[in-house]
């Protein structure tokens, strides 16, 4: 009896001071993996190339109004300019970055990028239809052309995705247009 | 009781499932009793290590991009290639669905002249068989042959070396080398195989087929003068007479004769509905869909045919030759009237034949030839290259290595160790074997040196099915393993290396460019690699008859047999499994029998009249014996429709080295295959001997009896075109009172209308739903335990007598209730309305409760009872990215294909238009040979599905429940006696 209620105290004590541990350093929902920033093989600044160059994001994710995917670009697009342009910014000396990149290239060896925005295997995510609906990359990834090491700016929970898709067509209604962004499980889970 | 499902329901024997799930949980036997303090004991350190550790997923993941950008190629946009299956040799046309490098579906090309967009379940199943982790993944040179000491793996440069010192010593020998093969229908590689053969003193090329049509090719020659097999187009045809040739299953290019024969089946067009009559001993596909059903013996075929020739060629006005064989009055009054209805079809009728008997077939030859047929029906002039064997060539074959007069021996894409009775021990005085095949089968057990082929998704070939058109193979991967394309082992060996491309490029510039014409060969090779094929002219007349030799017959091949055993033996092959090829393919194994209903089996099928009389049940094991042939020991089924004599056997079982899934599984009946000029797989007598034991069949029939509603209906042409609102039903719409308001209607409606006159029940839909979907296999106990997983399952239902049954298939499917039972007891909220009209399952919610399967009344629904398969890193390659992979302890069911619909409704987003009606296709439609499936949107008033609403065949399965389904079926019209016509509607309960 006295070693049940021990047990069975010591088991609920565990649980609860993990969840209240949980919620107070780190109050957040399962999944939601905001603030996500890993270091990358290669140290590629968004803010040098999107921010500073001006470079459109499509010019390199050629393929986020075709498909899914917005996609991480082949080395060999990188190296259309990196071929001529090997130095630091506004310096005379030879960057180290864009060497691992001209090797990789040489080497034939793919580099190995630390993912940050992901989603789980029953989740599908469209990349065409929000860009070409005129979703700003932004939205969803944040000012990303201020970033030198891209960080995860939403949540990317289900809510987030559903609280988006709702405030669009609750804007669309109020000008007495039919929704747009669809909710229906079967948009995202198939 | 007019529809029946089988013979026990029929006889009242069978009584319904206490339960659904009737299997306990294995509680107390193979795990320790659980009590309720251990469960909270260990539930309460469950949920404190998941908070600790669960949430965290943090963990790295890589990204790897290309290194070198490709034009055209987007990641994880889908890219289409114009193929050819090699499933069998018919030699359909596909376009090949290829994602991120890799193929994930295989469909029918519409443009494609075989094909004609079909595509069959063997062919759906090939992407499985492109992934099969058990192929040989490279060359290997055996201890026993010459030039090592002991088996193993080798380099090709190695492999190369030691065939160079081999064919030396072979040339030294007398340099007799055989290549043998299943007919090779490629024009590159038969080149190839010439150019080697070259290099030897005397080469020779065999070809034969699994199963032979030798005696097609070899009545030609009688009559016409040529050794060719007609080209047959059924979609000319009003009367088709099939007589024991199941072409809409496995006979010759089912996929393409399936297509071609729904398109005169249409009851409403302007030229009425074509008739079909078939005369078998069995009971096929084919003969399932017939108008009208004639039972004969296995052996009397030839006697038959004789009569009906007879009778067809007095009618046109010939002088028939008097008629030597015996035959059943009945049976001769039966030749009577078809040759009265064939008369009256001239010039529009086709007779197929698939015995391969030479006197059948030139009576076949002859009758097709008085009525007209020929340059209408059939052609003569551009004929069928798809089944070139030759039975007489094999069988000396044999008899030359059995005597040691062959050298070396080359297999090429056949496995006759398998299929040929006697090949092991001739080919074992053979010292010189090569095995070019893509498996670790029996041949290849029996090679010294095995030099495996490219998968044909992963080479360049060509084909040549019928004469004049010309089909490309193109690549969709790189070769998953280190194989090499046998036409470049060929090229290597005679000392000319070219590679495989090189090698079709170069023929079709000097063969095909010619006589297709155009400006340059690079344009024409261009739309070539587009369209998948080239059609050429042939200029060249039919061959003439040669009425003296067409009537010249003195011996009978068949006579010997006439003395009618009791019981005869007829072999046949299944729609599944063919010849036994594909074998080590589970989704081809678990795909139940059209007919039967049996999955992962062959067995021993017997009338019920002959069952009776032996005092033999379903299940009982049978002993088949015949003098000098080793014993079959085999299940026995009882198949209404099987004439009294008929012992039918299926091949293709009992593979010894079937790799995992198809190692052991049934019997193989290849030895009762008898051999000679004409290989014969009918009539042989069988004594049977029953045995004490009894097995339990893995079948999928009685597992949803629908307690005699009428689930399918049927009704008679002449009575449906007297008037077409008759066949109206007079049940309920659907729409009863409800306690729920409406769900809400959103741009789309989809909904789905089924035409069973138009369903033959060859399942492709199946496998290209399990394609589609990502749908595991779950093997035979699993099956017995009625778990199988396919969402898309085709019922069977018998009518009439059990000695004559009709037969209607009818394609099951999630039917996506606009009222959904399901829906409403789900405590997780995981399968859910659509505004588009769908019933949505939500796997990632589902907790596995399973009230919605028992609450459907369809019984469409699937559990994953365990984490089924998807594990072997090559086997996954054929997942379909676009739909998840479902974990165990999950519901699922039909989607109606779901992501096609989210791809297409995106695609016209992105490009600023609306979805076009047809646009979308779910998997089951595209597939199907017969056009059955019709899919859309209800919300279109002019889309084709808006349309077939109207239609007054329309009726709903289980409408009076007030579910409202989805999916829609139109009943059944046969050209013929339908039983029971009187009463179109009894049985419905709101007759």
């Amino acid at each position: 009896m006295q070693l049940r209620t021990v047990l069975l105290a010591a088991v609920v004590g565990t649980g609860l001071s993990f969840l209240v541990a949980g919620l107070t350093v780190d109050p957040r929902l399962p999944g939601d993996n905001s603030g996500y920033q890993p270091a990358q093989p290669i140290a590629y600044s968004h803010r040098v190339h999107a921010g500073e160059n001006k470079m459109d994001c499509q010019f390199c994710h050629t393929a986020a109004e075709k498909g899914r995917h917005a996609g991480i670009p082949p080395l060999s697009t990188c190296l259309k300019c990196h071929e001529k342009i090997v130095n630091r910014p506004n310096s005379k000396e030879p960057s180290p970055e864009i060497a691992k990149l001209a090797k990789a290239f040489k080497e034939g060896q793919p580099v190995a990028w630390n993912r940050i925005h992901r989603m789980p295997s029953f989740v599908f995510f469209d990349h065409s239809r929000h860009v070409n609906a005129g979703v700003t990359c932004q939205t969803c990834h944040g000012e990303v052309q201020t970033m030198d090491a891209v960080v995860q700016a939403r949540s990317f929970t289900m809510g987030d995705c559903l609280n988006c898709h709702r405030d669009h067509n609750a804007g669309l209604k109020a000008r007495g247009m039919p929704p747009a962004a669809p909710t229906d499980c079967s948009s995202c889970h198939h | 009781m007019r529809i029946w499902k089988s013979l026990g329901q029929r006889r009242g024997e069978l009584q319904p499932p206490a339960d659904e799930f009737p299997e306990a949980l294995p509680v107390g036997e193979s795990v320790r009793q659980v009590t309720r303090r251990d469960f909270f004991r260990w539930s309460g350190l469950g949920f404190a290590v998941g908070l600790a550790s669960g949430c965290d997923s943090k963990k790295a993941h890589k990204a790897m991009a290309l290194i070198q950008g490709q034009e055209g190629f987007t990641p994880g946009v889908d890219a289409w290639y114009a193929t050819t299956c090699r499933g069998c040799s018919a030699g359909c046309g596909i376009l090949a669905k290829s994602r991120d490098g890799r193929a994930i579906k295989l469909e029918g090309n519409p443009d494609h002249p075989v094909g004609r967009g079909a595509l069959c379940a063997v062919g759906q199943a090939q992407l499985r068989d492109l992934y099969d982790g058990e192929r040989l993944k490279g060359p290997r040179i055996d201890g026993s042959g010459p030039g090592g000491s002991a088996a193993r793996d080798c380099d090709w440069a190695w492999l190369d070396r030691d065939l160079e010192k081999a064919f030396a010593e072979v040339e030294s020998r007398g340099g007799r080398v055989r290549v043998l093969s299943n007919t090779l229908t490629s024009p590159t590689l038969r080149a190839a195989v010439g150019r080697f053969l070259e290099g030897f003193a005397e080469g020779r090329l065999v070809q034969y087929d699994p199963i032979s049509t030798s005696a097609i090719r070899l009545a030609y020659e009688r009559t016409h003068g040529v050794s060719l097999m007609p080209a047959f187009h059924l979609e000319q045809a009003r009367f088709i007479l099939g007589v024991e040739a199941d072409f809409m299953g496995t006979w010759i290019n089912p996929a393409g004769f399936g297509r071609a024969y729904a398109s005169g089946r249409t009851p409403d067009g302007k030229e009425g509905m074509s008739r079909h009559v078939q005369v078998e001993s069995g009971m096929s596909l084919t003969g399932s869909n017939a108008d009208s059903r004639v039972r004969i013996a296995p052996m009397e075929t030839p006697a038959f045919m004789e009569h009906l020739a007879f009778e067809v060629e007095r009618h046109v006005g010939l002088n028939p030759a008097a008629r030597i064989l015996p035959l059943d009055p009945k049976l001769s009054r039966k030749a009577e009237e078809l040759a009265q209805e064939l008369g009256a079809h001239a010039g529009q009728s086709l007779v197929l034949c698939g015995f391969n008997d030479l006197h059948a077939q030139i009576f076949t030859a002859r009758i097709n030839r008085a009525l007209g047929n020929e340059g209408r029906t059939l052609d003569l002039a551009k004929p069928s290259l798809q089944r070139q064997g030759d039975d007489a060539a094999l069988d000396s074959l044999l008899r030359e290595m059995a005597e040691g007069r062959v050298d070396a021996l080359l297999v090429l894409e056949a496995n006759p160790a398998f299929e040929v009775p006697g090949f092991e021990q001739s080919a074992r005085k053979v010292p010189l074997r090569i095995g070019l095949g893509l498996h670790d089968d029996e041949t290849a057990a029996l090679c010294t040196h095995l030099a495996p082929d490219h998968h044909p998704l992963e080479t360049w070939r060509d084909g040549e099915p019928l004469a004049g058109t010309w089909n490309l193979h193109q690549p969709l991967l790189n070769p998953l393993f280190q194989t090499r394309d046998a036409a470049e082992s060929l090229a290597q060996w005679a000392g000319r290396p070219a590679t495989a491309q090189d090698q079709v490029k170069t023929r079709w510039q000097a063969e095909v460019f010619p006589k297709a014409g155009g400006l340059s060969f690079g344009d024409f090779w261009h739309g070539v690699v587009e369209r998948g094929f080239a059609v050429v002219a042939i200029e060249a007349p039919p061959p003439p008859y040669r009425e003296d030799r067409a009537r010249t017959h003195s011996e009978w091949t068949a006579r010997a047999f006439l003395k009618a055993a009791d019981h005869q033996l007829l072999l046949y092959t299944k729609v599944s499994n063919l010849e036994g090829r594909h074998a080590h393919n589970p989704w081809l194994q678990e795909l139940p029998d059209p007919i039967t209903k049996i999955t992962w089996d062959n067995y021993a099928q017997l009338s019920p009249g002959t069952a009776e009389d032996l005092k033999l049940q379903q299940g009982d094991v049978v002993r088949l014996r015949h003098p000098g042939l080793p014993d079959l020991v085999l299940p026995v089924v009882v198949q209404p429709g099987l004439h009294g004599r008929t012992v039918a056997v299926a091949l293709g079982y009992g593979r010894a080295k079937g790799g995992k899934h198809g190692t052991g599984v049934g019997t193989n009946a290849f030895l009762w295959v008898t051999m000679g000029a004409l290989r014969g797989y009918q009539g042989l007598p069988v004594e049977l001997s029953p045995t004490p034991q009894r097995t339990e069949l893995a079948c999928t029939q009685d597992h949803h009896a629908m307690e005699g509603r009428e689930l399918v209906r049927e009704m008679g042409f002449a009575a449906y075109a007297k008037d077409p609102a008759a066949a109206r039903p007079h049940e309920h719409s659907g729409a009863l009172p409800s306690l729920y308001a409406g769900h809400p209607k959103g741009k789309h409606q989809w909904a789905m209308v089924i035409d069973l006159s138009k369903c033959s029940g060859c399942s492709a839909c199946v496998i290209s739903c399990q394609a589609e979907n990502n749908i595991p296999t779950v093997g035979r106990d699993e099956v017995r335990r009625k778990r199988e997983m396919h969402w898309m399952r085709l019922d069977r239902y018998y009518t009439g007598s059990e000695e004559e049954p009709g037969v209607v298939h009818q394609p099951m499917l999630c039917q996506q209730c606009g009222n959904a039972p399901c829906e409403n007891v789900c405590p997780v909220v995981a399968t859910v309305h659509s505004d588009e009209g769908l019933n949505q399952q939500v796997y990632n919610r589902c907790v596995g409760t399973r009230y919605c399967a028992n609450n459907c009344p369809y019984k469409t629904r699937r559990f994953n009872w365990f984490e089924y398969g998807h594990s072997d890193p090559v086997e996954r390659l054929a997942l379909n990215p676009d739909v998840t992979v479902r974990s165990r302890g999950v519901m699922e069911k039909c989607s109606f294909c779901i992501q096609r619909i989210q791809h297409t409704k995106a695609q016209a987003k992105n490009e600023g238009r609306e979805l076009r009606d047809g646009e979308c296709q779910t998997a089951c439609q595209q597939s199907c040979p017969g056009m059955a499936i019709l899919f859309g949107d209800l919300n279109d008033p002019g889309s084709e599905i808006s349309r077939a609403m109207t239609d007054p065949k329309r009726y709903l399965v289980l409408g009076e429940l007030g579910v409202m389904p989805a999916v829609n079926y139109l009943t059944k019209i046969r050209n013929g006696e339908v039983p029971g016509e009187a009463a179109p509607h009894a049985g419905g309960p709101h007759a």
